[in-house]
């Protein structure tokens, strides 16, 4: 749940707060809780905690630092500098993705859960899903391709 | 093919994902044989779905699950708290008293009673004939 509250808010304090809140409203949802997908249900908490986040921050905008790279990634790998420098890349593109193309990558290539449940966890039909995983995918290629031009 | 006919591009995704029944699966192998444009594509977005997936598991903040996991709830309400704008003025108003009540000296210091301090000083050097020890009349009058 931690891995996907980064990816989707990019830093490790919001992600915090995020898990945080997402977790209160698993305690008070457990007694409405349908036995199904426990994973797709999660992810319909923790992504429905992200976008009233988003929105509430539409209204009060405040900024987030993001985290220094280093300090998210295996020891083992924080020496290996190109690694470091791509994961922060393709972090950063995708911290730039509007945020529905976001909840579909992360729910499907950091999260690894089915179409259908996200489906169900962003109350899209699977076509919409499909449709806004190829999309983000495609925004974060151009995303990296210009950070590499840029870089 | 027309464009009526055209298969849609996002059925790459699903065919890389393994989310296509058999007929679409079928549609988009003969769509690849023919298109060098979807086989760019499904490069494209085999290597960034590639890329997504390799980024490192980042890990909680020391302790955050003891915190969560025991129901309390410090992490955020004490970030929120002193985090925002109002946690800055917080902070700095803070900050100022703690300055103040270093740097400023306390009042006993700083109003000395003239009288007893050229009192003791006579009774200590009567003897001396010092010209502070002169003053002692002139502290005592007042």
């Amino acid at each position: 749940m931690y891995q996907v509250a980064y990816r989707l808010t990019g830093n490790s304090d919001d992600a915090a707060d995020l898990v945080q809140e997402a977790l209160l409203r698993v305690r008070k949802g457990l007694e409405t809780y349908q036995p199904g997908s426990l994973e797709g249900w999660l992810a319909r908490i923790v992504t429905n905690v992200f976008l009233d986040e988003v929105r509430r921050r539409r209204r009060r905008p405040v900024s987030a630092l993001p985290d220094d790279p280093d300090r998210v990634l295996p020891a083992t790998a924080a020496a290996d500098e190109a690694s470091t420098e791509l994961s922060a890349d393709v972090q950063a593109a995708l911290s730039s993705l509007p945020e529905e193309f976001r909840i579909a990558v992360v729910l499907c290539d950091v999260a690894d859960l089915a179409y259908e449940d996200i489906a169900a966890a962003t109350g899209a039909p699977v076509g919409t899903v499909r449709s806004r995983i190829h999309r983000g995918r495609r925004m974060l290629r151009a995303a990296l391709q210009q950070g590499a031009v840029r870089g | 093919m027309n464009d009526r006919d055209r298969l849609p591009e996002d059925l790459l995704s699903g065919y890389l994902d393994r989310e296509l029944s058999s007929e679409q699966r079928v549609a988009v192998e003969q769509e690849l044989a023919s298109s060098p444009v979807w086989v760019a594509v499904l490069v494209e977005i085999t290597e960034v779905r590639s890329q997504v997936r390799a980024l490192p598991v980042p890990e909680a903040p020391l302790g955050f699950w003891d915190v969560v996991l025991s129901g309390r709830d410090p992490v955020r309400t004490v970030r929120r708290r002193l985090g925002g704008p109002l946690g800055w003025v917080a902070g700095s108003a803070a900050a100022a008293v703690v300055a103040v009540a270093f740097l400023v000296p306390s009042p006993r210091h700083a109003a000395p009673s003239v009288a007893t301090f050229v009192d003791s000083h006579a009774s200590r050097s009567s003897l001396s004939q010092d010209p502070i020890t002169q003053l002692a009349p002139i502290g005592l009058r007042r």
